[in-house]
């Protein structure tokens, strides 16, 4: 090629030299490593492309050159491989643009070796690029190890200087609890060496005062479930003494998160343990001391010297502690108290922490002496308080108050005088104690005529004769003589030490004598007489009280006797009131036999309309020398006696055919006056009948024999035998029951009741005891009871039925409320013949009062 | 948590893939590991924009550089700075000013050993091993405050960084207490990858992170914004990498700037 073609060539190229770097730049701009900004690189790219335009043009192809020219173009870190690709096809396409067809194949041959050589020294600085990053990240590499590898060996070292210098106790083991290193400070701190601790496991310095909870946590810790722990135990050290100390350990976990070792920390706190110990104990004290500020404390020495007193002793007792301290606590304690606290003194000290109570007396400053109550503990070998601590109190008005109430218990509050109870304990201590062969006597006195005094002049009157006997009784009485109030009129005298058998006996003439003159009785004259009986007996072991107390009894019935004087000793011969109840039994006995026994029909109203609707039967007993004797009078005795079941049968006898007779005539007189009112015959049966089967037997047979309508038989119980947990009685009133019987709950609301057998148990009817309706205008409470009651029994399904109805209010008021039926006075007594009450019944007679008109 | 004792000391893991070497290997860098090319060939084939991401991103911290000393600035603290290779702040920053200084931080302990041996015997230029989640330690390295003044303006430099803190409040801690010592008229320079622009790839992106001892975390533009609290944003604020100052019609992704799916901001301390 000629050096015109030449220059022509390169003027034509470096023309386009700046088209052919923008080109190249946009080919291979996304391949570089490090992005320059678009000025920078083309600046790269023009100096390049003219290194290519001079290659392709000279002479002869400087191969080194060319090379170096792939060289600079990866130096500017257009290092992807794409980089060279693009690179190759811009130049080659480029290089040639625009020359004439010779031209280019003229220069064909030299761009081609061109390319190659660009190449060659491209891939060549690439290969070593390649291999000078690689050596270089690995050398990075190993710098970066051995600086870990220095930084472990220097936290190594530095570990192992502190683990020898460290004040704290450092132990390493395995998971197996194996020791494996330990450091000066806990060989010193448990005085085992380290080659001695290193053939040691963990679980030796286990202490047997070790919570659980300690081992649980070391547990969590070797099972990789906790990290670490911190607590404070014991520890033998190897000398045999106990040492505490605050204990760390951690886990040491492997690469894979394994637990791998153990490390314990430790450190020697037994002298603040200890001092804390030692503090915890004085706070308790003072904490006894302020918590008890009303009380005195009081600090002695084992020999009972005061150590120390809290200020309340002044306000207690009137001393200050400064002149209490250092006396002897023994010396102002009652010398009736003093052996027994000595006593408890020396129990105490033999039983060091042990509490003990006491009641002693204690003299005051002021010289009275006062109950106290204390309680003493054994501290003396406490070293924070050292003596025997005794918290006391002053009990004197307690002590006042209990004796006024054993006083109460033992005394008549009426008269103030001893009651039973006191006469009795001290009758059977004159018993027990008097001497061999001495006499002691009771004398049983009883006012004559007392009831007539209580029923004219009234209770208040009656009440103010008794305290009056009382004290002329007691006046009369020698020193030493204990009289005593038995209750209503009945004195009792003890005579202890009787010189013998006249004395007791003149005491009593004493006594009457004294009762002799009148009373003023609230400004009436008034004359009392009295008996007497006398018991006595010759004390010995076998002697019993109520012995001497049933003689008394008997000899003053005997002195009672019209026919006897006023004083009477007993003998063996006399009868004891016992007797008189046999016979009283006779009688009844005979009475019933006999058919002297009556009953009377109570009529029972029905309140909505006022009509007749049924009786109560009452049984009364004409006696011949007492008058007409009511229930109350002898149904307590026939049932003590057993003969309640003869009685009883023969009242449902009795009113069951009583009952029938007055259906047959009231529906032959009257057939269509009140077809459906069937009336009915209220029965009262005890709780005594209902222990016997045989029971349900005689009401069948007296149902049978009267022909009467078992739905008109009506048999009232207690509530007391209603509660019953009997399981005969329960049977009997579930077989009256099935008879088609009604069954009545008798006097509700007087027993103490549990409403669940009202449930359980086929109760028809209830009957309001006349407590309730006697309080009615007096007092709301039973207006209210009433009302609840009532509510009560109808929501149940059972009627309701009130007795003892006095006045007119009365029964408006039960009416209203409503209650079903009534009885009592204001409607009619309890009425002896058969036939009045038949007139009732028969005709559907109204009863005065309520109401005027049925509607 | 294991609590290791602290007088043990970590191990270098070679056999783990590690972000600043893999971030090498997409620039085409050869300071990388098998490990390290595996996981990176894994994300490119589920991602093959990334190496472009990387540079575009590379892009912006030199602009950011070359900002910064038109405004003035002198000293540079580059965190997360990685493996050195031509085109490092210093280089850039040493070219307009001699003086000009720089630390560079990262965790990565052989990116730290290879910057030493690069770096060794230039002037002004200092590299230390840090966690940016321990701000403080930083702050009172000796080679830190031995080369910057912190009573003058110092422009810290979170390229590609914080999305390497998934702990949002460790992350907001370690922008505040490093704000906390710059004077009024420092910088802020950060990118942060975000899920905004190509959601579906990111999650798998954060996903494959999840296996190397930096695992990522994408946040919304308005969570890195977050970032700048204290700090007055320069033109043109929080934008996608490419849209930040852009030189010429040639830079990278410049039609389609959310395909770099990843936020740039340049913050004034006030």
């Amino acid at each position: 090629m000629q050096v015109a073609q030449r220059d022509q060539l390169r003027q034509t190229l470096h023309g386009r030299r700046v088209a052919i770097a923008g080109r190249w730049h946009r080919a291979i701009a996304h391949t570089g490593f490090v992005p320059f900004s678009f000025s920078e690189a083309r600046e790269h790219l023009l100096a390049l492309v003219d290194r290519a335009i001079d290659l392709l043009l000279a002479d002869k192809l400087d191969r080194q050159e060319a090379q170096s020219l792939g060289t600079a173009i990866a130096a500017l870190y257009y290092a992807h491989p794409d980089a060279l690709s693009h690179t190759q096809d811009v130049l080659a396409r480029e290089l040639l643009n625009g020359l004439t067809p010779e031209d280019r194949l003229a220069l064909q041959p030299r761009l081609t070796t061109l390319m190659s050589e660009l190449a060659a020294g491209f891939l060549d600085y690439a290969r070593r690029t390649i291999l000078a990053e690689q050596e270089s990240i690995r050398g990075a590499l190993l710098t970066a190890r051995r600086q870990a590898q220095d930084a472990l060996h220097a936290s190594e070292a530095r570990f192992r200087a502190v683990f020898d210098a460290s004040a704290i106790g450092m132990g390493i083991g395995d998971m197996e609890g194996r020791i494996l290193e330990v450091n000066p400070a806990l060989e010193r701190m448990l005085g085992y060496a380290a080659a001695e601790m290193r053939r040691m496991i963990v679980s030796q310095f286990m202490h047997p005062a070790d919570a659980a909870s300690v081992w649980e946590l070391y547990g969590d810790l070797i099972s990789g479930q906790a990290d670490s722990f911190e607590t404070e135990k014991r520890y033998f050290r190897k000398d045999g003494a106990t040492i505490w100390c605050h204990l760390t350990v951690s886990l040491v976990r492997d690469a894979e998160g394994r637990p791998e070792y153990q490390i314990a920390m430790m450190e020697n706190v037994t002298e603040r343990v200890n001092a804390e110990e030692a503090l915890r104990r004085s706070e308790a004290r003072f904490r006894a001391l302020v918590q008890n500020a009303s009380d005195v404390v009081t600090i002695v020495d084992a020999n009972g010297r005061v150590l120390y007193e809290s200020p309340a002793l002044l306000g207690m007792l009137g001393y200050s502690p400064q002149e209490m301290i250092g006396t002897d606590v023994f010396s102002l304690i009652h010398p009736e108290d003093l052996p027994r606290i000595h006593a408890l003194f020396a129990e105490a000290l033999a039983r060091p922490g042990a509490t003990i109570p006491a009641e002693f007396r204690f003299q005051h400053q002021d010289g009275t002496w006062r109950w106290l109550e204390a309680i003493g503990t054994n501290l003396i070998d406490d070293p924070a308080v050292g003596g025997v601590v005794v918290n006391t109190r002053d009990i004197t008005e307690r002590k006042a108050f209990e004796a006024r109430l054993e006083h109460q218990a033992q005394h008549d509050p009426l008269t103030g005088l001893p009651n039973r109870v006191l006469l009795l304990d001290r009758l059977s201590r004159a018993l027990a104690t008097a001497e061999e062969h001495a006499l002691v006597a009771v004398l049983f006195l009883d006012l004559d005529g007392f009831k007539l005094v209580n029923d004219s002049l009234g209770h208040e009157a009656g009440d103010h004769l008794l305290m009056a006997v009382g004290q002329r009784l007691q006046a009369a009485l020698p020193l030493g003589a204990i009289l005593a109030r038995f209750g209503g009129d009945e004195f009792a005298v003890l005579l202890d030490g009787v010189t013998g058998a006249n004395e007791p006996v003149r005491i009593a003439r004493d006594l009457l004598a004294a009762l002799r003159a009148p009373f003023d009785v609230d400004g009436r004259e008034t004359f009392v007489t009295a008996a007497v009986g006398i018991s006595n007996v010759t004390c010995a072991p076998e002697a019993n009280p109520s012995d001497v107390i049933r003689e008394a009894d008997t000899a003053l019935y005997e002195a009672k006797s019209a026919d006897h004087a006023p004083i009477a000793v007993y003998e063996r011969s006399m009868r004891p009131p016992l007797v008189e109840r046999l016979e009283r039994k006779t009688a009844l006995a005979l009475a019933l036999e006999r058919g002297e026994l009556r009953l009377y029909y109570q009529p029972v109203v029905e309140l909505a309309t006022g009509r007749v609707v049924g009786a109560e039967a009452l049984v009364r007993w004409p006696h011949p020398e007492l008058g007409v004797l009511n229930p109350a009078d002898f149904i307590g005795l026939a049932e003590d006696t057993g003969l309640i079941v003869p009685l009883g049968a023969w009242v449902v006898r009795e009113a069951c055919a009583q009952a029938s007779a007055w259906q047959g005539q009231r529906d032959a007189a009257a057939p269509s006056a009140v077809p459906s009112a069937v009336p009915l015959i209220s029965v009262n049966l005890s709780a005594r009948q209902l222990l016997r089967t045989e029971v349900v037997t005689e009401v069948t047979e007296a149902l049978r024999t009267s022909g009467l309508d078992p739905h008109a038989l009506e048999l009232e119980v207690t509530e007391s035998v209603a509660m019953s947990h009997d399981g005969k009685t329960r049977r009997i009133l579930r077989a009256f029951h099935d008879l088609g019987v009604r069954l009545a709950i008798d006097d509700f609301g007087t027993g103490y009741s549990s409403l669940a057998y009202l449930r359980e148990l086929p109760f028809d009817a209830l009957k309001i005891d006349r407590t309730f309706v006697g309080g009615l205008g007096r007092d709301p409470g039973s207006l209210a009871i009433i009302r609840a009651t009532a509510t009560l029994a109808h929501d149940l399904g059972l009627s309701v039925t009130a007795e003892g109805v006095e006045t007119v209010e009365q029964a408006r008021t039960l009416r209203q409320l409503p209650i079903d039926r009534a009885q009592g006075y204001y409607f009619s007594r309890p009425l002896p013949g058969a036939d009045a009450m038949l007139d009732m019944l028969a005709v559907g007679l109204r009863l005065p009062g309520e109401p005027d008109t049925a509607s | 948590m294991s609590s290791r004792p602290s007088w043990l000391p970590e191990d270098i893991p070679l056999d783990r893939p590690s972000a600043a070497r893999m971030y090498d290997y997409y620039l085409g860098g050869h300071h990388n590991f098998e490990s390290d090319r595996r996981m990176a060939e894994q994300a490119m084939a589920m991602w093959p924009d990334l190496p472009l991401i990387m540079r575009a991103n590379r892009a912006f911290l030199r602009r950011a550089v070359n900002y910064l000393i038109e405004q003035g600035i002198t000293q540079f603290l580059d965190i997360g700075s990685g493996i050195p290779t031509v085109g490092n702040v210093h280089e850039v920053a040493q070219r307009a000013h001699r003086e000009a200084r720089v630390v560079y931080v990262d965790i990565d302990p052989i990116a730290v050993a290879h910057s030493e041996a690069i770096l060794r015997g230039t002037e002004n230029v200092g590299v230390i091993r840090a966690d940016v989640r321990e701000p403080q330690s930083i702050l009172d390295n000796p080679v830190v405050t031995g080369l910057l003044d912190f009573d003058r303006p110092v422009a810290v430099f979170m390229v590609a960084l914080l999305h390497f803190v998934p702990d949002d409040e460790t992350a907001a801690n370690a922008i505040r207490t490093i704000a906390a010592a710059l004077a009024p008229g420092s910088y802020l320079v950060m990118s942060h990858a975000s899920y905004e622009g190509t959601p579906e790839k990111s999650r798998e992106h954060e996903e494959l992170y999840r296996r190397t001892p930096t695992p990522m975390k994408m946040r919304s533009k308005r969570e890195v914004e977050q970032f700048f609290a204290g700090f007055d944003l320069v033109e043109p604020g929080l934008v996608f990498l490419p849209l930040w100052r852009p030189e010429g019609p040639d830079d990278l992704f410049l039609d389609e700037p959310e395909r770099c799916t990843g936020f740039a901001g340049v913050g004034r301390k006030r």
